[in-house]
């Protein structure tokens, strides 16, 4: 009990330095790079949602973004015709993202590896091209147009610029909210389950699990917070277009949950405040920026396979997380018992 | 009949590009069912043979030339790929996929510094200029020249894999990649080489494609994805499978951009979605693609 | 805490066949198991003992023929509803969750067993039953304290002991073990037959075995498969005693076979 007591406390402490900082980000912040911190904590809930589905179930969706653009279209189209009250918005956006994952992740996950990747790119392009052909509807290509800005509670609008930073609470806490569900999700039986499958398949339909409907029940999970995140950067913005549908978002938020280290729901959060700002940083200093982007990966690749989360574990002892690296084994093997020492003790605690 | 007739023209152009995709997809599904690498810079190969044909064969007189680099450059960037690949073996699909869309970033990015981000023209070569009658058809002279440079790759590529004891180290593999491990040292080489060759055939299809597709930073994304689709509707590591669904998808994309322009998008992944559902492994897919 | 569900017999194969192609792996085997009877099935390599299995835990469909489970038809069952059913099993290559640590692995057997499995707010570990069963279960298998470490980093033996609690965690009626004790050290060996010893009597096993002290140890039948046919049945005596079984072996004369050398 000590042990774990000394072991939390430093944790608790950060956690709550977090919390004060982002608390405090309207008073210190300039507008830009709180709207940027906005952003950030929008592509938070977004990664999380995917490292929900890549991290801990194992399966790598390159069509995330999906769920992220039907939500936003479902939150802007309600702006447009209906209400602009912002959480009328974020819970039909999440409904909205919960509904086509069902059926779409009912089709997607009979497939497996690869084809699963390419299944799940498949319905996100074909979403992508009925966003751009169903002009009436969508907008087309040049995007939605009419969204009113949205109705905080308490009755506060936001159009961008105006009231900031009551948006920005708003965004935070739901961040915050769906950060602390996930957690729990992950820490459940359910979650556990979800190690399983990731791990061995196979052994867990000899153990009794009926396995499609725990990744059916996963995917529906995932595509239901990814929606929530759509909402949400609709109100941001203001806009949706097809672009939030599309392949590109998809491959930007995966490379978000492998760069922050897949399978820990704080890597997610690492990995999508990393490759926001690096990306806005570049774009404005070179103009070959993709280039530089594209050799900081190679060197995750390399040298940080566990990406920023493993960065954080090897610095200060926050260890937690039991779920290591995702997808297949890394090459740590046999039975050194320094290793497990170290790693694992960590890894059994976490979950109390 | 009548139909067919009415778009002779259109079912052409459709095998020419399928030949193109063809070419892309070929190097992908052997690098993929060999060395269990999902090469997402394969579309950068594609890339810089069709900047090469820019650059060497924009006047139309320097096609040997553009060849030869194309060759050449594809050779070179295989190479660094596959010896880039090789410590990652045995890490999930994922990371690899990650290593080689880095990969494309930065190629990609070289290519824009070399050549910048413009959209640019190759004209076809005069020898191959102008049109040849059939059957009363008009058909450009250029395309029929892809179909027949794309057999000729198809054939090549079949007699290799069929027919040589190199081939057949190949099709071992891919078909039990756990042969790997009881057959010797000189596989590393056999898998570098293939890689090799893709990234030349790959190369070389861009340079062929760049009359029909245009030269642009976006050309290798754009092909890359088509091919994708291709390798998996075929069934990632069968050639056959590559072929097929090459011509599928070269026919899906003509007959759909030039009948139905706004759904030749929805057309392309909806028959790879529908392929998917009934066939999870692709039309000619091996069970390791699934294995447990 | 499961014992013998109603009904007489535990396992019954009617018939049982598997084909690919032209060649039959499994034919037309019949059998049938009593609850609590601890049935030995060994045969030489290639006999279609691990197929056998395959087609009882319901991995590889059979291509005819019927199994039925405590009265229950489950020849087109899913291998997780049989489980569900109460059967569990060992893998003779260990198939575990090597990224977790050793109790996760015990409790996602356990939490399954109570049904809990789905639920998605209190932490895994916070259910007390759940806990003290995966506990227990440890204890029973010899890994009580290496609970916290991760299965990768486990010895061969220890891995073998996993398969083994994996199983148990199911509380199951029937428990089918292939090849339990390949690799294992004679002191091992020794342990896993100790343990399945002390097993309730109400759980039915059946096991793949090349070991014959293992046999003799612990089978009160045996079931001799050669060449995917069922040859003869009867207890380790009678069995030691059959020439057709002593020629079965020799026949194919190779030494890795040699059953009666163990």
């Amino acid at each position: 009990m000590g042990a774990r007591v000394r072991r939390r406390a430093p944790v608790a402490v950060l956690c709550l330095v977090l919390l004060v900082v982002l608390a405090a980000a309207p008073y210190t912040l300039a507008v830009y790079p709180l709207k940027v911190l906005t952003e950030v904590l929008i592509y938070v809930i977004f990664a999380m949602s995917l490292d929900l589905l890549f991290g801990y179930t194992g399966l790598a969706s390159l069509g995330h973004a999906l769920y992220f653009g039907v939500g936003g279209y479902t939150a802007g189209l309600l702006a447009v015709h209906y209400t602009p009250s912002a959480l009328v918005g974020l819970g039909a956006g999440l409904g909205a993202g919960a509904v086509s994952a069902v059926a779409t992740g009912w089709l997607a996950i009979r497939s497996r590896s690869v084809y699963f990747i390419m299944l799940t790119l498949a319905f996100s392009e074909l979403a992508f091209s009925v966003a751009t052909s169903w002009r009436s509807l969508t907008g087309g290509d040049q995007g939605l147009i009419g969204i009113q800005p949205a109705s905080l509670p308490g009755g506060t609008r936001f159009n961008g610029v105006l009231n900031l930073p009551t948006f920005y609470y708003y965004v935070a806490i739901v961040a915050v909210a769906c950060y602390l569900l996930m957690r729990l999700v992950v820490r459940s039986p359910f979650g556990l389950s979800l190690l399983g499958i990731r791990e061995n398949e196979a052994r867990m339909r000899s153990l009794g699990y009926p396995v499609f409907r725990y990744k059916l029940a996963a995917y529906v999970v995932a595509g239901a917070f990814a929606g929530l995140a759509g909402s949400l950067y609709v109100q941001y913005s203001d806009f949706v277009s097809p672009d939030y549908i599309g392949f590109e978002l998809s491959a930007l938020v995966l490379v978000m949950v492998m760069v922050g280290g897949a399978g820990t729901l704080y890597g997610a959060v690492l990995g999508s405040a990393f490759v926001v700002v690096l990306r806005d940083e570049l774009s404005a200093a070179f103009q070959q920026w993709e280039a530089v982007l594209g050799a900081v990966f190679i060197a995750f690749v390399y040298f940080l396979p566990s990406g920023l989360a493993g960065l954080v574990r090897l610095a200060g002892g926050l260890g937690r997380g039991r779920a290591g690296r995702g997808g297949g084994g890394s090459t740590g093997s046999g039975p050194g018992p320094a290793a497990s020492d170290v790693d694992l003790t960590a890894t059994a605690e976490a979950n109390r | 009949m009548g139909w067919l007739d009415a778009n002779a023209v259109t079912l052409v152009n459709g095998v020419a590009e399928g030949m193109l995709l063809y070419m892309m997809a070929a190097g992908l599904t052997l690098i993929f069912g060999l060395m269990d690498v999902l090469n997402l810079a394969h579309g950068a190969f594609f890339l810089f043979g069709s900047y090469l044909a820019f650059q060497f064969g924009r006047h139309g007189n320097n096609w040997l030339v553009a060849f030869g680099a194309a060759v050449l450059v594809g050779a070179v960037l295989g190479a660094i790929l596959a010896v880039a690949t090789r410590p990652l073996a045995g890490r999930g699909h994922l990371d690899q996929a990650l290593l080689t869309f880095g990969a494309a970033f930065v190629l990609t990015g070289l290519a824009s510094a070399v050549w910048g981000y413009g959209f640019q023209s190759v004209s076809v070569p005069s020898a191959l200029a102008g049109s040849v009658s059939v059957a009363g058809h008009q058909y450009p002279t250029y395309r029929l020249a892809v179909i027949v440079a794309g057999l000729l790759v198809a054939v090549a590529l079949f007699v290799v894999i069929e027919r040589t004891s190199a081939g057949a180290i190949v099709r071992a593999a891919v078909a039990d990649r756990d042969i790997l491990a009881a057959m010797g040292v000189n596989v590393h080489l056999v898998m570098g080489l293939i890689f090799v060759v893709g990234a030349v055939v790959a190369s070389v299809g861009g340079m062929i494609g760049s009359p029909i597709l245009g030269v642009n930073t976006g050309v290798g994304d754009q092909v890359l994805l088509l091919a994708l689709v291709v390798v998996t509707i075929g069934g990632l590591g069968s050639l056959k499978g590559a072929l097929i669904g090459a011509l599928l998808i070269g026919e899906v994309q003509a007959i759909g951009t030039a009948l139905f322009p706004s759904f030749a998008a929805f057309l392309l992944f909806g028959a790879m979605a529908a392929i998917l559902v009934v066939r999870p492994q692709g039309l000619f897919g091996l069970v390791h693609g699934t294995r447990t | 805490m499961s014992g013998p569900v109603s009904g007489p017999v535990t396992l019954r194969l009617d018939s049982l066949t598997k084909r690919y192609g032209s060649v039959e792996v499994v034919a037309d085997v019949c059998l049938t198991i009593e609850p609590g009877e601890r049935r030995a099935l060994i045969g030489p390599n290639g006999a279609g003992k691990t197929t056998l299995f395959s087609m009882i835990t319901g991995r590889v469909p059979a291509s005819a023929g019927r199994v039925e489970f405590n009265g229950t038809n489950i020849t087109s069952a899913s291998e997780d509803r049989r489980t569900r059913l109460g059967m569990a099993q060992t893998f003779q290559r260990s198939s575990l969750f090597d990224g977790l640590s050793v109790l996760d692995n015990v409790l996602l057997s356990a939490q399954r067993r109570a049904s809990l499995a789905h639920r998605m707010v209190r932490p895994a570990r916070r259910y007390a039953g759940v806990r003290d069963r995966a506990a227990e279960v440890l204890a029973t298998v010899g890994l009580e304290h290496r609970g916290a470490d991760l299965v990768r980093g486990l010895s061969h033996g220890e891995r073998r002991q996993m398969e083994v609690a994996l199983a148990l965690a199911c509380d199951p009626a029937l428990i089918l073990f292939d090849e339990p004790v390949a690799g294992l050290s004679p002191a091992e060996t020794q342990d896993f037959v100790a343990m399945a010893r002390r097993l309730p009597a109400g759980i039915t096993l059946l096991f793949i075995e090349h070991d014959i002290d293992v046999v003799r140890a612990l089978a009160s039948r045996v079931t001799v498969l050669d060449a995917g046919r069922l040859l003869v049945e009867g207890s380790p005596a009678e069995i030691a005693e059959d020439a057709r079984v002593a020629e079965a072996y020799l026949g194919r004369a190779r030494s890795d076979d040699d059953f009666w050398d163990g």
